[in-house]
């Protein structure tokens, strides 16, 4: 076949323009930014190298295709009122600026991404011109700071008012010992009302310890510490317990390959913690499963109850959030930041009547850094 | 029996004088002070069986004076009692001879079958 003959340009307009929209097609595809062109009906006309990296779509997938398949919920089902609202009323709410909203992958993934959107005149093939850029990353980093600094002052404030709750506390206790003693001595009937007074005085030290203990999380000493142990003491600490309230234990540990650099007292704590809660989430029996399991490059440890779940809209893991009438929902803060020191991370999953599991999921001994 | 002398060294004073008549109640000589200077006062005057010390205190605080107690010689055991549960501390107390470091708030109880058997 004989090649195609090139058309030469006869004006130098002509030439100026064919050369811009070369080099435009050459930015559209190269560029980092995923470019995304609709038109009036929403339909895509471009998705470039980008877009197809990011959204996991290739470019003949989505053309033609409403805009809204790249949008999770509510972005999905509201879009095409967006496009109706702005055609009629004019009122931009996406155009002219940067904004956050969420992207969804063909793999269904929800991920952040910053949006900006450029308008094209009504006749123009292209009516809107969207350049998006994937800031999952930065996200994560911008959360797991922002929950690393909230954890520290939660630890400051801990520590102060462990002190300064600690001098009057022990003198409250220190004077109603001293009288409790005495009433005793000489059978005194109000030596119960001293008796509750020190019950008080006991909650509160409990509390106290419990503050403490978030202000002594950043001072623990390293070292390589098998999940295997960890999960072994627990075990062992639980037992009784499980079988006064008919839980069955049910254990999968792999001795000697979870092993991770921590603190082994702080980890048996997490482990310890974990389990009781899952305990107190099944006051007519059941199941508890203690697995520590190892996934390339994470060793996890995880405790699944076959309880009451945790409502939906409750932050378990935020400081002082509780459903638990006696508890300070301190626990699981400490747990959770703990974990966090050691460069792990602890989720959770819940279905109400039916369970809960967390997982704590820490690097493995070695690989720290890369975490 | 031979009656223990104790020392007890807090700058506040409810819990210098509620630990200064528990042990009087429990048959112990009680020499109370409450500062660091007036601690050292003591022990580089006075023989005692124990000290009782809160961590921080004006004058000197009680790791000072157990690098007092260490340096003199004096073979003297001595219990830190202190709000501040920070292990560095702890740690510290231990590494300088502490016999042990007691969290407030006291359990009176507790820290008298310490003392005991610290004694005994």
């Amino acid at each position: 076949m004989a090649p195609v003959k090139e058309r030469i340009p006869k004006s130098g307009s002509e030439r100026t323009t064919r050369y811009k929209e070369g080099v435009l097609a050459r930015i559209i595809s190269t560029t980092q930014d995923s470019v995304v062109f609709i038109d009036s009906s929403g339909a895509i006309v471009e998705f470039n190298r980008a877009a197809e990296a990011t959204f996991g779509y290739e470019a003949r997938e989505v053309l033609g295709c409403n805009v809204k398949m790249l949008m999770p919920d509510p972005y999905r089902k509201e879009h095409d009122g967006y496009l109706e609202n702005y055609k009629r009323t004019g009122e931009a709410r996406a155009i002219g600026t940067i904004r956050t909203v969420k992207g969804r992958r063909k793999s269904g993934e929800v991920f952040p991404l910053e949006l900006s959107i450029t308008e094209l005149p009504p006749d123009s093939p292209v009516r809107y011109a969207a350049f998006l850029r994937d800031i999952s990353e930065k996200s994560e980093m911008q959360a797991k700071l922002l929950e690393q600094q909230r954890l520290a002052s939660l630890g400051m404030a801990s520590s102060i008012l462990a002190h300064e709750v600690g001098n009057p506390l022990n003198n409250i206790g220190l004077e109603a010992q001293l009288l409790s003693r005495r009433m005793k001595k000489t059978a005194d009937p109000s030596a119960a009302r001293i008796g509750n007074i020190l019950d008080e005085i006991e909650r509160l030290r409990r509390l106290l310890d419990e503050f403490r203990s978030v202000a002594r999380v950043h001072q623990h000493a390293f070292e390589p510490c098998d999940l295997a142990d960890v999960g072994d003491y627990t075990v062992r600490q639980i037992e009784q317990q499980a079988k006064d309230f008919r839980i069955v234990l049910e254990r999968k540990v792999e001795w000697g390959r979870a092993v991770v650099q921590g603190h082994p007292d702080k980890l048996r704590q997490v482990a310890l913690n974990l389990a009781k809660n899952a305990i107190e989430a099944m006051p007519d029996g059941g199941t508890l499963r203690l697995t520590v399991t190892v996934q390339e490059d994470l060793a996890a440890l995880t405790v699944e109850d076959t309880g009451v779940g945790v409502p939906e809209g409750v932050k378990i893991l935020d400081a002082f959030q509780t459903t638990k009438p006696d508890c300070t929902g301190l626990g699981l803060a400490i747990v959770n930041q703990i974990v966090t020191s050691h460069r792990g991370c602890l989720s959770w999953q819940s279905v109400p009547g039916m369970g809960t599991l967390f997982r704590v999921a820490l690097p493995m001994f070695g690989q720290e850094n890369s975490a | 029996m031979t009656q223990h002398r104790l020392l007890i060294a807090d700058d506040d004073p409810l819990c210098l004088s509620a630990l200064a008549q528990f042990f009087a109640e429990e048959g112990f000589i009680v020499e109370a002070v409450d500062n660091g200077t007036a601690a050292l006062d003591q022990l580089g005057s006075e023989s005692f069986s124990l000290l009782i010390t809160d961590l921080n205190m004006p004058g000197a605080t009680g790791l000072e004076l157990l690098a007092f107690i260490k340096k003199a010689d004096l073979k003297l055991p001595a219990f830190i009692i202190s709000a501040n549960t920070d292990s560095e501390a702890k740690e510290q107390a231990g590494a300088m001879g502490a016999a042990g470091y007691i969290k407030k708030p006291i359990q009176l109880d507790d820290l008298l079958e310490c003392v005991r058997n610290q004694l005994s």
